[in-house]
């Protein structure tokens, strides 16, 4: 076997080991200067949205596919017990349903007593397409199909099912990377809804495998927050809107200081089956402005 | 003449199956997901190039699939690249050490790389911010996907060695032409 480079390595002396220094520099210098500014996004995201994301938007058409495929193979066998519990949930949910609509007549009343205005509802949405995830098994992060032309910016939220999925970390002109809170190293500011007392939530891969995410600092003196209370985003944060739904509390335990408490929650978000997510288009920061 | 041609093609589709596997491995491989993790097929073409044509096809090619991971899921560009590129200079120097229709040798390699990959990721993106469960990391990432990779590497090698034997093929007749 002759190797390929052989007979252009009489005309270029440029070696294995002086190749390998002149690209270490080359990455060094990327780290440094990506860790410092956001110089280099700019042409390098517009090059890949040119390249690999038109056809990661075709090609994750056949990956879905191949996907579905699969499930149903694996799930026919299952599908049929399943079918019998939902329809008993169905009975169930159907009676609930109709205390529910009954309750949120009177929820309605009373919000347009107190004239609130229900914050959700009031956000600018746009729907995108997940299309690829980030290329490694390390971090939850996945690509959407809109980007700049869409009107999409860095560090607008992202929710689907109600609850909060992450922010857009990187864009291209026609796509744009979410890094979801869940993803290790994401720390997000929360509240407990009920008590409004402040937390933060941060996501953890170990804790994810169990279908977890972290909180601490929580500083409830009263000891008022409880299992199964909603953590929604709080005001203070500086990149999430507030009123978004992160998840519930699973667990509190006191911290060693007796001062602060800490504990689990379960993400309101299914991460592992996301296909359709919401873009809320209203940034925290501009609403300052205005 | 149709000698360098065929060698600058051959360059050529080396530069092509890098954004071609990325694309695989970010949109389909994600679905069907062997255990939650998909295989690494940037690392995979980094040694199966370093191994069949040398260190400095394999530092370049590890580079910039590194660069592309980087692009779309790291926070520091240039991390991954740095990572790759290492680990193709390190194949490259065993590059014609063995006959390349054998694929135990490159299996074992590609195995060995992607677990030293693997270690490299959690001690500089995890350990360093204090997750020191190492052995869940290696339980639930670093072992399914060493597998996986290994399990498509199979198929994947085979193609790269079609490729490399049609390329070879035609350099062959040139050579027999001109003589």
């Amino acid at each position: 076997m002759s190797p390929v480079v052989k007979p252009k390595r009489e005309k270029f002396t440029l070696s294995g080991k002086s190749l390998l220094l002149i690209l270490t520099i080359a990455s060094v210098l990327l780290m440094l200067v990506t860790y410092g500014t956001t110089a280099f996004d700019g042409p390098f995201h517009s090059a890949v949205g040119a390249v690999i994301v038109p056809f990661e938007k075709g090609i994750g058409r056949v990956g879905e596919w191949l996907g579905n495929r699969r499930e149903e193979l694996e799930r026919v066998t299952s599908l049929i017990e399943e079918n019998r519990e939902l329809r008993e949930q169905v009975e169930a949910l159907t009676e609930e349903n109709t205390r529910l609509t009954q309750e949120r007549y009177e929820l309605n009343e009373l919000r347009s007593l107190q004239s609130l205005s229900d914050e959700y509802e009031a956000y600018h949405k746009v729907g995108a397409r997940i299309i690829a995830s980030d290329g490694g098994n390390w971090f939850h992060s996945f690509v959407i199909d809109k980007g700049t032309n869409d009107g999409l910016e860095i560090d607008m939220n992202v929710i689907a099912d109600g609850g909060l999925v992450g922010r857009i970390s990187s864009i291209g002109p026609n796509w744009a990377r979410v890094t979801s809170v869940i993803s290790d190293g994401t720390h997000v500011s929360g509240q407990v809804l009920s008590t409004g007392d402040t937390l933060i939530v941060s996501g953890s891969l170990e804790l994810y495998a169990e279908g977890l995410a972290e909180f601490s600092q929580l500083t409830d003196d009263e000891e008022k927050a409880q299992v199964g209370d909603k953590i929604v985003t709080s005001q203070i944060s500086d990149k999430f809107l507030p009123g978004l739904l992160i998840g519930y509390i699973q667990t509190i335990r006191q911290d060693n200081n007796n001062l602060t408490r800490s504990g689990y929650l379960i993400p309101a978000v299914d991460f592992s089956h996301l296909s359709v997510v919401l873009v809320i288009t209203d940034r925290k920061n501009t609403d300052y402005d205005s | 003449m149709i000698h360098n041609k065929s060698v600058i093609l051959q360059r050529i589709c080396i530069a092509i199956s890098i954004p071609a596997c990325f694309i695989l491995q970010s949109s389909v491989f994600p679905h069907i997901s062997l255990g939650g993790v998909s295989p690494n097929l940037m690392l995979l073409l980094t040694v199966f190039y370093a191994i069949l044509y040398g260190e400095n096809t394999g530092i370049t090619v590890g580079f910039f699939c590194g660069l592309l991971i980087d692009i779309f899921s790291g926070n520091l560009l240039g991390f991954h690249a740095l990572l790759q590129m290492y680990l193709g200079y390190a194949c490259g120097q065993l590059c014609g050490l063995f006959y390349p229709e054998d694929i135990r040798f490159p299996l074992v390699l590609l195995t060995l790389s992607d677990f030293t990959y693997g270690f490299g990721v959690y001690v500089f993106s995890f350990l360093l911010h204090g997750r020191t469960h190492f052995s869940f990391y290696l339980r639930s990432v670093i072992a399914p996907e060493t597998f996986y990779t290994a399990l498509v590497s199979i198929v994947f090698y085979s193609l790269i060695l079609k490729v490399d034997q049609a390329f070879e093929n035609i350099r062959n007749r040139s050579d027999q032409t001109i003589v």
